[in-house]
């Protein structure tokens, strides 16, 4: 029996990160195993068939960050992963009117016009700016932290590096740049923009995953987080995963496999076993022990460190980091089986509208409003939500005339006001929701066939995201790129030997992108050198 | 007249004076102009009763720095700064009172009365920020940097800082980079249990979702100030985050000194009382003399001031044309007819100035 539990490597948690992780040590030819607590693999990103015959993405719900040079190195499209374009944000207001933005540039452009003629000529400028600003921050995704305080040359090139290429930003960039990195959503957007609902619906994307408000310092960062996404090297890009999010995950499996990963499902592990300061193996729930020279974590840093070792095995200051590391989840998921199609008092019909994803958020008192509430311990009476229908560009999601609607919904803040329990306010969260919807399309109630309900809690318990923070921890300034997870930490390595980390708690962070797996697998061929390092796979890009 | 100078200041507040007053000493000749009657612009202090004496708008002195007070030797014109005891008195709802003394150790021992532990972090907080604050001091010292095209001068200062931020150890400059961007209500929970203690230190960095630690405790530069000179009193409170409280005579500009006299006088004693009696009694009489001499305004008439244009006139006028409006509407003939050729002359001069304004609001409204 010895023989098959000795492993090369373990990769606890089998996420999309975590299987790419295990694939790319996997290709250096390493013996590697996923452990995966849940009877499927895929994390967050994980299609399930919740009512018979509809199939929800039930947390993870599109997909655009996943790293190119994953996508190449681990040969995905043969793997079936399909993406299907999702362009347009419709935004319905109360008053009638509504903000439609289509990828076609032209169409954009003469839509927002009708409601500012100024801001149709700013939106150009300002698609060109954030594009000069993702080129700056794109290879920073790709690129293992430097330590800022070491005079590693290693360290000190990458520093120099980003130095030069902040250098080579024109003028106004450089001053966009740092205003981006520190500035509120809405305060960024104001310099730009005069259409309230248009500045409302932009800024969404600044606080989704964090618990800030669109008028926080630090938002403008993550708005351009969500910039970033790129589908076959189109900027800006966002799409659904033919059969689900969850495909992308199972094409990754596949992947992995084929390169010789074991992946075990139904393996929640209790324990990381340490001797003498280095891991050396994982203990699971049902007793059995599983050994290897490298332990790589792709759960999140409260779990890994509280939960998986014991305090004596972890120096005290970086516990008290951890401690301090910040979750705060702040959505929730509420996923919809329609009989038929909602039906919009400001555009009525089954038009392109529906196709693409659908934002709830009239107006940027409106998003202030619902962090209000927040910042109290409730859900937001009138939250932000955005909305897809999948099964309009996937039919195989749900049967035949039928649809499902995945609805991401903030503020659902983790921590309650005193008295109030997740439990017994799952279902007026819910009725919340769907009230919302229902001041828009009235006939939304009268269509659901089932619905399923996510709360922050619900995250936590059955996908291991602490606090139900969907990003494995706020992506706020000071828990990014060098502070991330925990400052002096972002290389992957831990102060335990032989453990590293490899999910959304590393750089760059969360989203469907693969990047902290792939990075980490970098860092441990490092360590532990194997046939071929991605380092040298990837052309032109600096890990 | 004109008048040829080789530098104009516009505004004559603290800033404007310093930057005339370095001007001067390298020998160029500036004038400083200023709107108001007096200089000082938010730094000033007016006797708003007499014998009462407040400093209008900013009631406390943030760490001038250093060059500053040295270079244009204002102790010698009568500067002199205060430093109460007692930073901020914190004051909680249940009835207890938080007494943050300037001292640590003194403040440790009152924060100790609600939670040790704070206590003795509150210590750690205050000797990191006098450490993080020596480095920071530095920064605060030079001309913003032109990130844009740096010269050698930005490059070298930039150098110099960056030498010095290596210099803290790991610990503490991976701390700098981390409190930068974070909310003062993340910042005060992780450092203290005791809510009090969280929301004074918080105030003094702002609120969770405007302000970060850094944009604002680098805007009210609140790390301490050069240690071990003999401006102590420039430090900021507590070593924590908000300006230590010290009352500056801003009149230290003008000639005149006058030294401020600080008694300790024990409250609930009849002393207090008679001081609270008179202060609300000045109080009453500035504000209901304040409100007298703003009714008088708002009746005054545009037609008050034009000589020759008593009472009976302006009445005349207003009855004939309606409004103001009517009169500066009014045709020449119909002036004529009302006040008399004499009259009306002296008005349409007064008047054309007025009319011309009233025409330029009126379009700028129309494009609007």
């Amino acid at each position: 029996m010895a023989s098959t539990n000795q492993y090369d490597a373990i990769v606890i948690g089998g996420g999309h990160n975590g299987l790419t992780h295990a694939a790319y040590l996997a290709r250096a030819g390493k013996k590697v195993v996923v452990l995966e607590r849940r009877h499927i693999v895929g994390g967050a990103a994980v299609t399930e068939e919740v009512f018979p015959g509809f199939k929800f993405s039930v947390c993870s719900y599109v997909v655009s960050l996943l790293r190119p040079e994953i996508i190449r190195d681990l040969d995905l499209p043969r793997h079936a992963r399909k993406i299907l374009p999702l362009d347009r944000t419709f935004t319905p207001m109360l008053n009638g009117a509504y903000l439609w933005r289509i990828n076609d540039h032209g169409k954009s452009r003469r839509e927002i016009a009708r409601h500012s003629k100024l801001d149709a000529e700013a939106y150009e400028e300002f698609g060109k700016a954030m594009q000069a600003m993702c080129r700056f921050v794109k290879p920073i995704l790709a690129m293992v932290p430097p330590d800022p305080t070491s005079l590693n040359p290693r360290d000190l090139m990458k520093l120099l590096f980003l130095g030069k290429r902040f250098q080579g930003l024109d003028g106004q960039a450089k001053y966009d740049q740092v205003q981006l990195m520190t500035m509120s959503a809405i305060d960024f957007l104001d310099q730009w923009f005069e259409t309230d609902v248009l500045k409302a619906t932009m800024s969404a994307s600044g606080i989704i995953g964090t618990f800030l408000g669109v008028r926080s310092p630090g938002t403008a960062y993550v708005l351009l987080h969500h910039y970033m996404g790129e589908i076959d090297g189109a900027f800006r890009a966002w799409g659904f995963a033919r059969g689900g999010t969850g495909a992308i995950s199972n094409a990754i499996a596949d992947a992995a496999r084929e390169v010789g990963v074991e992946i075990r499902c139904k393996a929640g592990i209790s324990k990381i076993l340490v001797k003498n300061g280095k891991a050396h193996g994982v203990a699971l729930e049902n007793g059995d022990e599983i050994y290897a020279n490298v332990i790589s974590s792709s759960v999140d840093p409260r779990l890994t460190f509280t939960k998986f070792l014991e305090a004596s095995e972890l120096p005290s200051d970086f516990l008290e980091d951890v401690n301090r590391y910040k979750f705060r989840g702040s959505s929730g998921k509420v996923n919809l089986a329609l009989d038929a199609l909602p039906n919009f008092k400001c555009l009525p019909g089954e038009g392109l509208h529906l196709r693409g994803a659908i934002s709830i958020s009239p107006s940027v008192e409106y998003m202030e409003r619902a962090y209000d509430d927040a910042k109290y311990g409730n859900f937001s009476r009138r939250p932000y939500i955005d909305c897809v229908i999948p099964s309009l560009t996937d039919p195989s999601l749900a049967p035949p005339g039928k649809h499902v609607m995945s609805c991401f919904v903030q503020y659902a803040p983790y921590k309650l006001a005193p008295g109030l329990h997740w439990d017994t306010e799952r279902e007026k969260f819910g009725d919340t929701v769907i009230n919302t919807l229902a001041e828009h399309a009235p006939n939304i109630k009268d269509i659901i066939l089932h619905r399923q309900i996510v709360t922050p809690l619900d995250l936590e318990r059955e996908w291991g995201l602490s606090e139900g923070n969907i990003f494995q921890g706020e992506l706020s300034l000071e828990q990014l790129f060098f502070l991330r997870p925990v400052p002096g930490w972002a290389q992957f390595r831990t102060p335990v030997k032989n453990l590293y980390i490899c999910g959304s708690a590393a750089h760059p962070g969360g989203g469907i992108m693969g990047a902290p797996g792939r990075l980490a697998a970098v860092e441990v061929l490092k360590d532990s050198p194997g046939k071929g390092n991605p380092d040298k796979d990837t052309t032109g890009k600096v890990a | 007249m004109p008048e040829t100078r080789d530098a104009l200041i516009v505004g004559g507040g603290h800033n404007g004076l310093i930057t005339a007053f370095y001007l001067a000493r390298a020998g160029h000749k500036p004038l400083v102009i200023e709107r108001r009657p007096q200089v000082g612009g938010a730094a000033i202090t007016d006797e708003f009763h007499p014998g009462f004496r407040c400093s209008t708008l900013a009631h406390a002195a943030g760490p001038l720095r250093v060059e500053v007070l040295r270079d244009m030797n204002l102790e010698q014109h009568g500067l002199k700064m205060i430093r109460p005891d007692i930073g901020v008195t914190a004051l909680s709802p249940e009835g207890a009172a938080l007494l943050l003394y300037n001292d640590t150790q003194r403040a440790a021992q009152e924060i100790a009365k609600f939670s040790e532990k704070d206590a003795a972090k509150y210590t750690e907080l205050r000797d990191t920020l006098d450490k993080l604050g020596k480095v920071l001091q530095q920064a605060l010292a030079l001309t913003p940097p032109d990130i844009d095209r740096p010269g050698s001068n930005d490059l070298w200062a930039l150098f110099k800082t960056g030498k010095a931020l290596k210099g803290l150890g790991r610990k503490d400059m991976f701390r700098l980079l981390r409190w930068g961007p974070m909310a003062a209500a993340d910042f005060v929970s992780e450092w203290f249990e005791t809510e009090l203690l969280r929301a004074t230190v918080a105030g003094g960095i702002g609120l969770r979702t405007t302000t970060t630690v850094m944009a604002r405790s680098v805007s009210l530069q609140m790390f301490p100030a050069r240690a071990g000179l003999a401006w102590r009193a420039l430090h900021t409170r507590g070593g924590d985050l908000e300006l230590r409280r010290a009352w500056l005579g801003w009149r230290a500009f003008a000639t005149e000194s006058e030294d401020f006299i600080l008694v300790n006088i024990p409250h609930n004693t009849n002393v207090v009382k008679l001081l609270q009696r008179i202060r609300d009694e000045s109080h009453r009489f500035a504000v209901s003399y304040h409100s007298v001499l703003k009714v008088k305004k708002q009746t005054a008439s545009l037609l008050d001031d034009i000589p020759t244009i008593g009472p009976a006139t302006r009445k005349k006028l207003i009855k004939t044309f309606g409004s103001m409006r009517g009169v500066l509407q009014a045709r020449d003939w119909e002036l004529d007819k009302a006040v008399g050729d004499k009259k009306a002359a002296i008005l349409r001069q007064y008047l054309r100035p007025i009319r011309k304004e009233s025409k330029a609001n009126a379009e700028a409204g129309e494009n609007r």
